[in-house]
């Protein structure tokens, strides 16, 4: 019931998406444009299939994908307040971009943010570096420790690291740089041109795929692992896969949209209260639907007429995501 | 005797500091048979945990080889391992939203496929799982909103659910009110008795376990594991060993742990059950070594609940009207 209303949430929205925005295009219009149909409106066909559509689609498939992260997340460390950002991956995201967009420029003299499509391919590629780099201490500090706990620690430690490394890099570097890394920062959907897509969108799209074939152990795995081991679970390994999956739905996301706070941890919290459910074989589908449909909200929202521009869509997931954790908190019978 | 459903040969258990041995026991014979409930007994920190884990497999053991239905268990994958031996442990769940039917489904995943779907079978032997602890009725309810004692029963239904020869269980009985430890310890006896399965349990109730189980497994740090019938414990004065402190002993004749009595005078008593079994008592627990053999002084004879005779050396007579004044005359008089 709620799968059917939640499926049509994120086609609506999907279409809102596309219709609105400093210039207002009508819904045939926009069903014109997308069914390759002739409107005689070429400024619109631009705006729909150059600008708005790939912006749609980021939204939809990133937060997808930030949901899917954030539930492994909640279920691997069986904790309330975990998200794709506690294992510090987008923060390293965040260092990778600093060290490109502080450093290098100051050091070429040419500022990175101001250099076109080469500096945009730049920061990706090192925002992916950096979250790579971190997934793999992750991964190495995995080997040493059988505690998730301890994992989180040292996941949330290497985000504290990371975050006053980008303050001494910001300290000493010029306004002009100091801005595009705040941008970058911001996060937006609309990063993403029309050739980088495909890439993006289908990474990530086998990455869900993957995730569906957790489904399972994921269940066994709220039970804790001695539990899931006991039910014929291979922890070891699931563990691994988890933090492998999350770990680069988070890095590819953060790459191409700059840090989305949030959407990750208050997605799956929403879809439990609306599934009335902690199965995954309903969540994991549920999550999906969701994390879609929110960020193509809040994609909507900050691009409101009057707000275009000045509304970083961070600042929309952060406005909506704080009161859904401060409510489940509240609302969690028991303690968190 | 029954067949052999689990097995440990030379068995070490405990822990490893700095890849150093730490050994809380050594060189363990121990067997599970089919349709017998075994409990683990001993104080904390003897190692009962430690060696429910090793046997489930959650902790390494330190030297030695389980076998679980004739073979190996480092041998045998997660899978098989899972439709061998099923446990009940002492970790909290919270799962939010979910239903105590969930939860007892759970113990069908070993059997499912990679999306878990269940079929008519699975079904049936959740339900089965269900009827059998006595909780079908409660199938839909929140598993956050059941107390302890029920959660417990949930926990078994999944075990059971699991079907598995080899069930263990670390303090089932932990943390329930006393009507429910007895609840519990029946189903877990039943459970053995009717469908043959093999079951291992940990526990402090050790009055209640003297009188369930088959076996008995005596376990305590620096002393070696003992294992027998519960009678054979008791006469041979195992349990005593185990269990003796310098205020309480376990006493061979009325199946109980008793206080030692503290200023050690002699008093006979006499009279009619069940009135000498809680006047006995009443005594004891001021101090008194009662004795009902012989006749001498001091004495006391019960003939009914209000009609209480004592009699002292000097040959003076009291009568009391219940036991409670004929404690507090004998307390001011020691």
């Amino acid at each position: 019931m709620w799968m059917a209303i939640l499926m049509v949430g994120v086609v609506f929205l999907f279409l809102l998406n596309l219709t609105t925005g400093s210039v207002s295009i009508p819904f045939q219009g926009v069903g014109k444009i997308l069914l390759g149909w002739e409107t005689g409106m070429s400024t619109w066909e631009n705006i729909v299939i150059k600008s708005r559509l790939p912006q749609a689609i980021t939204a939809l498939i990133a937060g997808s994908a930030l949901a899917v992260s954030g539930l492994q997340m909640q279920t691997l460390f069986r904790n309330p307040l975990a998200g794709p950002a506690v294992l510090g991956i987008s923060s390293g995201a965040s260092l990778g971009v600093a060290l490109v967009l502080l450093i290098v420029s100051s050091i070429s003299g040419i500022a990175m943010g101001a250099s076109g499509a080469l500096g945009d391919v730049g920061v990706t590629i090192a925002a992916f570096l950096g979250a790579l780099g971190v997934l793999a201490l992750i991964m190495l500090a995995a080997r040493y420790t059988s505690s998730n706990t301890v994992l989180l620690i040292i996941g949330i430690m290497i985000g504290y690291a990371s975050s006053s490394l980008v303050g001494i890099l910001k300290f000493y570097s010029t306004a002009a740089d100091l801005k595009s890394y705040v941008i970058w920062g911001l996060g937006s959907f609309s990063n993403l041109t029309l050739p980088e897509l495909p890439f993006f969108a289908v990474t990530l799209v086998l990455l869900m795929l993957v995730s569906l074939f957790l489904i399972k152990p994921m269940n066994l795995y709220m039970l804790g692992e001695n539990y899931a081991q006991n039910l014929g679970a291979n922890v070891k390994m699931i563990r691994v896969l988890m933090i492998l999956a999350s770990g680069f739905l988070v890095a590819i996301t953060t790459a191409f949209t700059g840090p989305i706070a949030f959407l990750g941890l208050a997605v799956p919290h929403i879809t439990r209260n609306l599934l009335m459910s902690s199965d995954n074989r309903l969540l994991l589908p549920g999550v999906i639907l969701t994390g879609a449909a929110v960020a193509l909200l809040c994609n909507f929202i900050a691009r409101l007429p009057g707000f275009e521009g000045a509304l970083p869509i961070n600042s929309v997931t952060s406005i909506i995501g704080a009161p859904i954790v401060i409510w489940v908190i509240l609302k969690q019978k028991g303690g968190v | 005797m029954n067949n052999t459903t689990l097995q440990t040969r030379n068995l070490a258990i405990g822990h490893r500091a700095n890849k150093q041995p730490q050994y809380l026991q050594r060189g363990l014979h121990l067997a599970l048979h089919e349709g017998e409930l075994n409990c683990i007994l001993g104080p904390n920190g003897a190692g009962k945990s430690t060696l429910i884990k090793t046997l489930a497999g959650f902790v390494e053991a330190l030297e030695g080889e389980i076998y679980l239905m004739g073979a190996p268990r480092t041998e045998r994958s997660f899978k098989k391992l899972s439709h061998l031996m099923s446990v009940v442990l002492t970790d909290r769940i919270q799962i939010p939203h979910s239903r105590v039917l969930d939860i007892v489904g759970m113990g069908r995943y070993p059997y499912t496929s990679i999306i878990g779907r269940f079929d008519q079978h699975d079904r049936k032997i959740v339900v089965q799982a269900l009827k059998r602890v006595g909780i079908e009725e409660m199938k839909h309810r929140f598993f956050d909103e059941l107390s302890d004692g029920e959660k417990q029963k949930v926990m078994i239904a999944k075990a059971l659910a699991q079907d598995t020869p080899v069930i263990i269980l670390d303090e089932p009985t932990a943390f329930l009110d006393f009507p429910s430890k007895i609840e519990v310890m029946q189903i877990l006896l039943g459970l053995a008795k009717d469908t043959g399965k093999s079951v291992l349990m940990s526990t402090h109730d050790v009055e209640l376990a003297l009188q369930v189980a088959d076996q008995i497994w005596l376990m305590d740090k620096g002393k070696e594991l003992h294992t027998g019938s519960p009678e054979d414990l008791v006469l041979n004065n195992v349990l005593n060993y185990f269990f003796e402190k310098d205020y309480i002993y376990f006493d061979k004749y009325t199946g109980t742990f008793l206080l030692k009595t503290r200023n050690g005078s002699e008093i006979y008593t006499d009279g009619p059950q069940p009135y000498l079994f809680w006047l006995n008592k009443a005594l004891s627990r001021i101090g008194f070594n009662t004795t009902e053999k012989g006749v001498g002084e001091p004495r006391v004879v019960i003939k009914a609940k209000d009609d209480i005779l004592l009699l002292l050396p000097d040959k003076t007579q009291t009568k009391f009207t219940s036991i409670e004044s004929l404690i507090s005359f004998l307390k001011n008089e020691v």
